[in-house]
């Protein structure tokens, strides 16, 4: 795992247009942000068209980048994220269905975090998770790895919609408290 | 909605940035942010808290190196890593072609403009990558209702991805022109409205766009090549 400090270098690097620096940041990053979009998009193909254009953006917004807005990877995951669920959105549109079981992914415990940059940030949000009613959790982690909509998190757990939103929006709202003490 | 309500504005920065704000709503969030720093503070601070379980969505895996060549393609047209000697060799080919094609079209569409000595000059772009590497030509109809497009290197694209041409006039607000083929010529109405951005010396821009283009009607991807419109030959 490449340090964080190599990171931000080779973002600030990739920010003055060094396409080495870019191959290097990709080599680094890679294989953690493929993980991100295949989770989201479960479809190789997919997920590389996530990864793809996520590394488009990196390149073309890393001088956008600032340490205090959380570690570069996380920054990187971020934006690689956003791209996925695009495409998820998009995909669930024109209603195309991904394989695989929803429950082999839906392991909402919080666990030891990977290569956590910050770890006392992480320990936070571990800890704040854990307060939460499960039923919030559940629909948040879903919400957060999985990409899935108010609409399919009332199908998945077979709960009316409003009752969804309210766990997520109190949910959320508990987390933040939490966090901030 | 009322998008000044502290309690609203919290709530819909979380859930976009947890993913579950969607659909117009999404847009139009999307569309506040671009004005309102505040709210980015917001939806950083968000991204922030939420931010380290991005880093347990599953274990590394390997991509595919069609990945980062994809990646070397549109960003740079070309090998800028030590490539194996054959793909390097395809590449240079590739390129030459791309530079012959764009000097003869280049000579051709002059070519074509020139005999009409009376006719007001003709205005054109070439839209060139970050490298400088010309990709598209971009002329217009002798009335200006229409536009013609041409590649000079014809890249195909992914059925979820569009190029969409944009004009940049003076106020800095990108107008869409419409969509163009990745690989052929394209011909473009342009409504009576448009006609009069199209000013010598305004910028021509090609961003990439899900299919269908923008849907905020503002480019939302990379602006991959760009030119200026001016006169030809």
């Amino acid at each position: 795992m490449a340090s964080t400090d190599e990171l931000a270098v080779l973002l600030a690097a990739c920010a003055r247009r060094d396409a080495q620096a870019l191959e290097r940041l990709y080599r680094l990053a890679s294989p953690q942000l493929f993980a991100v979009a295949l989770r989201i998009l479960r479809v190789s193909h997919r997920a590389e068209e996530a990864l793809q254009d996520g590394f488009i953006r990196i390149w073309q917004h890393a001088g956008e980048y600032r340490p205090e807005r959380g570690a570069p990877l996380t920054w990187m995951a971020s934006i690689v994220r956003y791209r996925a669920l695009d495409l998820r959105r998009r995909d669930m549109a024109a209603r195309v269905t991904y394989p695989g079981e929803l429950d082999h992914f839906a392991d909402d415990k919080p666990g030891p975090l990977l290569a956590a940059q910050s770890a006392a940030e992480a320990r936070a949000l571990e800890r704040c998770l854990e307060h939460l009613e499960g039923k919030q959790r559940h629909c948040i982690m879903l919400a957060f790895y999985e990409g899935m909509s108010h609409a399919e998190l009332s199908a998945h757990l077979h709960e009316k919609l409003g009752t969804v939103k309210s766990w997520i929006r109190r949910g959320l709202e508990r987390l933040r408290t939490c966090l901030q003490e | 909605m009322n998008y000044r309500d502290p309690q609203l504005r919290q709530q819909l920065a979380a859930e976009y940035v947890l993913g579950t704000l969607q659909g117009a709503a999404r847009l139009r969030f999307e569309r506040l942010l671009r004005d309102d720093a505040r709210l980015r503070v917001e939806v950083g601070a968000w991204e922030q808290r939420l931010g380290p379980l991005l880093l347990k969505m599953g274990a590394p895996v390997r991509p595919p190196v069609r990945v980062w060549a994809g990646i070397r393609e549109r960003l740079f047209g070309t090998a800028t890593a030590p490539a194996r000697d054959y793909l390097w060799f395809w590449r240079s080919l590739a390129l030459g072609g791309a530079a012959l094609a764009a000097a003869l079209l280049l000579y051709i569409s002059v070519g074509l403009y020139v005999p009409a000595p009376l006719a007001p000059p003709s205005l054109a772009a070439v839209l060139q990558d970050e490298k400088s590497q010309s990709a598209w030509l971009v002329s217009s109809s002798a009335d200006g209702a229409a536009l013609s497009v041409k590649t000079l290197a014809p890249q195909p694209l992914s059925v979820t991805q569009a190029f969409e041409l944009w004009v940049v006039p003076g106020d800095g607000r990108p107008r869409s022109l419409g969509l163009i083929s990745p690989t052929g010529p394209t011909q473009l109405a342009l409504p009576k409205a448009l006609q009069p951005l199209l000013a010598q010396g305004v910028v021509l821009a090609v961003s990439l766009e899900p299919a269908g283009g923008s849907p905020t009607g503002a480019p939302t991807g990379p602006v991959l090549y760009q030119g200026k419109w001016q006169t030809l030959g």
